[in-house]
């Protein structure tokens, strides 16, 4: 009996058990504290994924704006014109070499 | 450790034994320890306090100073497309490089003496060093100055300006450019995000689309009569950042992103560029000084088609000259000469003052109004309506319209539109002149009754005939597309169909434009060839414009060409602006897939499955 009184440890987990619900309840806190710093850090990284996504987005969206000019100065319809008759001789055709084709 | 405890504990076990169970209790030094964590923990809380209750601010500040940021994330303006879908204006992001000249010259020096004086010695080692760079020697600001194309000596002049702190050294440079100033790594060097208008059809569409500043404001056009639509707004948002700069929290946000409008014009590029091509090159082949032409749907009164000459690039801003920029379809007005003629011949038809069988006697090809004299350059002898027009008679219309009271004349002028807003709701657009007055001499009359004395603009003089085309309705014109508009007859249908048929003779042999033949296609139409006036009279240049619609029998498009001052032996309407009509009728309505009513077609048949 006296060592066991002399037993610091032991002493301490009687008057743990005593206040057993205050112990699960701090247990409890204890959790949710870490699982609010987890959910926190997932949130962050979602946001800056999104972030991220948004960047590449508007990123995308310049590429494409650029391709579109660069589009529309290759096809524009006077060079067209000029190409195809200058350098594939072709002719709009005329009343003599066109056929109208009606469909019924 | 348990043999020392195992060993000791004889020896202490006796003692304790004899003494008590428990050492001995100093109560002085339990108090002194106990006071010394109570003043620990009290002074911890206190200041714990003191942070989180009552001065929680400075540490939130700082905190906040190092992760909170403001975002803004860049609404570009918004795309001009034709009907079909292609973009005529396009807005990509391009860069302003700016200058802090103070934090230049920090680490420059820009003459000798200041760079000698910049010299520290080393207290240690005691060797010398400049803590500055002397300008002149770097490598880096030639190279700058090389890729921004401006000179060495404007650029060192710009860093050198007293008390400056900011200067933009270049705007509208893109990407590529940026990333090489980056990696220059000079001091006091930034770059700005802004936005760059770029217009892949160059000058075929610049006067009706107009131009924005370098703010990316409207500043002509298009541009300028919808800028509030076109332009979007940058969105500015609060977020918290980490270390390494990602977002890892939205907080809030500052000003909605707004999206910019994307705006749809009714103009048909295909058109368009050819509409602009043979105007440009009829006015280049007559030595022209402008010209102008406009293409309208007559059934919807959309505008297919409206290019001027002199146009510029809007892509290089040093061509910008303020006369080139003009869209002289709505703004320049002229007096429309015999293109006015057939509405003449309709108003005579509507107070009942003709019927279309009516003959009349054009001999001896002149006559006298009050002392001055009309004229035709030939006697035609006795013709009849059609024939009139086909022959542009002079006398023959002066007649007619001398049996019209001059309110009657001019109601019908303004019931074709003339004198009053097309619709089409652009900046800068003119109404002409339609002159109200209550006196007015035969003469006066008769010279109003083939064009003169009153002005309109090519966009007028196209919507005039757009009536005749579409059985007196009349549609407000639009370039915006959208919903279509309900008409308003303000002309007999009868009377503009007549009206329609006579016109046709003017391209046939002996009319006065047999080059607006279009192949396979009836066309109807009427020149105008009119003296341009001057201060004191009227002097030696003219004005040739053609006014047109086609396919005769069920008209789809009227088109007016107006070609300003040809010099040189032809400057017959006929022979300078007909030859553009007949030109861009025939793409229009092959493009537009407008079936032929010439009759004498190829004609094929295919079942359909």
């Amino acid at each position: 009996m006296v060592a066991s009184r002399d037993n610091l440890l032991l002493i301490i987990l009687a008057d743990l058990r005593h206040n057993v619900i205050l112990v699960i309840l701090g247990i409890m806190i204890l959790i949710s504290a870490l699982y609010n710093i987890y959910v926190t850090h997932e949130t962050r990284e979602l946001v800056t994924k999104k972030e991220y996504l948004s960047q590449q987005k508007d990123n995308l969206m310049i590429e494409w704006r650029n391709l579109l000019i660069e589009e529309h100065t290759l096809d524009e319809h006077s060079r067209i014109r000029s190409v195809a008759g200058d350098q594939l001789s072709m002719a709009q055709p005329t009343k003599k070499n066109s056929v109208l084709v009606e469909i019924r | 450790m348990n043999r020392k405890r195992s060993t000791s504990r004889p020896k202490a076990g006796p003692q304790t034994r004899k003494k008590k169970v428990y050492p001995t209790y100093s109560s002085g030094r339990y108090i002194f320890v106990a006071v010394t964590i109570s003043l620990i923990a009290v002074a911890l809380i206190s200041r714990l306090a003191f942070i989180q209750i009552l001065e929680p601010e400075y540490l939130t500040n700082e905190a906040d100073k190092r992760s909170l940021r403001v975002t803004s994330s860049v609404a570009h303006r918004g795309n001009i497309e034709d009907r079909n879908g292609e973009e005529l204006a396009i807005s990509v992001p391009a860069y302003a490089i700016w200058v802090d000249p103070k934090e230049v010259k920090k680490h420059f020096a820009f003459t000798k003496d200041e760079w000698e004086n910049s010299v520290v010695v080393n207290p240690k080692t005691g060797l010398e060093r400049h803590t500055k760079k002397f300008f002149y020697e770097s490598k880096k600001w030639p190279a700058l100055a090389e890729v921004l194309d401006i000179p060495m000596a404007e650029l060192a002049k710009t860093l050198q300006k007293p008390r400056s702190r900011f200067a933009y050294l270049k705007r509208q440079v893109n990407d590529p450019v940026v990333q090489y100033v980056k990696q220059l790594k000079l001091s006091g060097i930034a770059s700005q995000l802004e936005s760059h208008r770029f217009y892949p059809t160059g000058e075929i569409n610049a006067n009706i689309l107009g131009l924005t500043d370098l703010d990316a404001q409207g500043i002509e056009g298009i541009e300028k009569s919808y800028n509030d639509y076109l332009e979007g707004q940058t969105g500015k948002r609060r977020v918290r950042k980490d270390r390494l700069g990602n977002v890892i929290d939205d907080i809030e946000v500052l000003k909605e992103k707004k999206l910019a409008g994307n705006l749809q014009l009714t103009i048909d590029q295909r058109i368009q560029a050819v509409a602009y091509s043979e105007l440009k090159r009829a006015v280049k082949m007559n030595n022209a000084t402008s010209g102008s032409i406009v293409v309208i749907d007559i059934h919807s009164g959309e505008i297919f088609a409206m290019a001027n000459y002199p146009s510029f690039n809007p892509n290089d801003r040093n061509q910008y000259q303020a006369y080139k920029l003009r869209n002289r379809a709505i703004t320049d007005t002229f007096e429309p000469g015999s293109t006015v003629k057939p509405l003449v011949v309709a108003s005579a038809l509507i107070h009942h003052k003709t019927n279309v069988d009516e003959v009349i006697d054009t001999s001896p090809g002149w006559m006298n109004l009050g002392g001055r004299r009309v004229r035709d350059s030939h006697n035609y002898g006795k013709m009849h309506l059609g024939k009139i027009l086909k022959k542009s008679s002079n006398i023959g219309v002066s007649k007619l319209a001398l049996r019209l009271k001059p309110e009657e004349l001019q109601q019908t002028f303004a019931d074709f539109g003339l004198g009053n807003d097309t619709g089409i709701g652009l900046i800068g657009e003119s109404v002409g002149r339609l002159p109200i007055r209550h006196r007015w001499s035969d003469f006066e009359l008769a010279t109003m009754s083939f064009g003169y004395g009153i002005t309109a603009t090519t966009l007028q003089l196209a919507k005039a005939y757009g009536i005749l085309g579409s059985g007196g309705v009349q549609y407000p014109l639009s370039i915006i597309k959208g919903a279509k508009q309900p008409g308003e007859q303000v002309i007999p249908e009868n009377i503009a169909r007549e009206v329609v048929e006579m016109m046709e003779g003017v391209s046939e042999k002996g009319g006065t434009a047999p080059k607006a033949k279009v192949d396979g296609y009836r066309i109807a139409g009427k020149t105008g060839t009119s003296r341009k006036a001057e201060a004191g009279g009227y002097g030696d240049d003219y004005v040739a414009v053609f006014a047109g619609l086609a396919p005769a029998t069920r008209p789809r498009f009227s088109i007016a060409v107006m070609i300003n001052e040809p010099q040189g032996d032809r400057y017959y309407a006929g022979d300078v602006a007909a030859p553009v009509f007949s030109e861009v009728m025939k793409s229009t309505l092959l493009l537009t897939h407008v079936l032929p009513d010439g009759g004498d077609e190829s004609y094929t048949y295919l079942e359909a499955k």
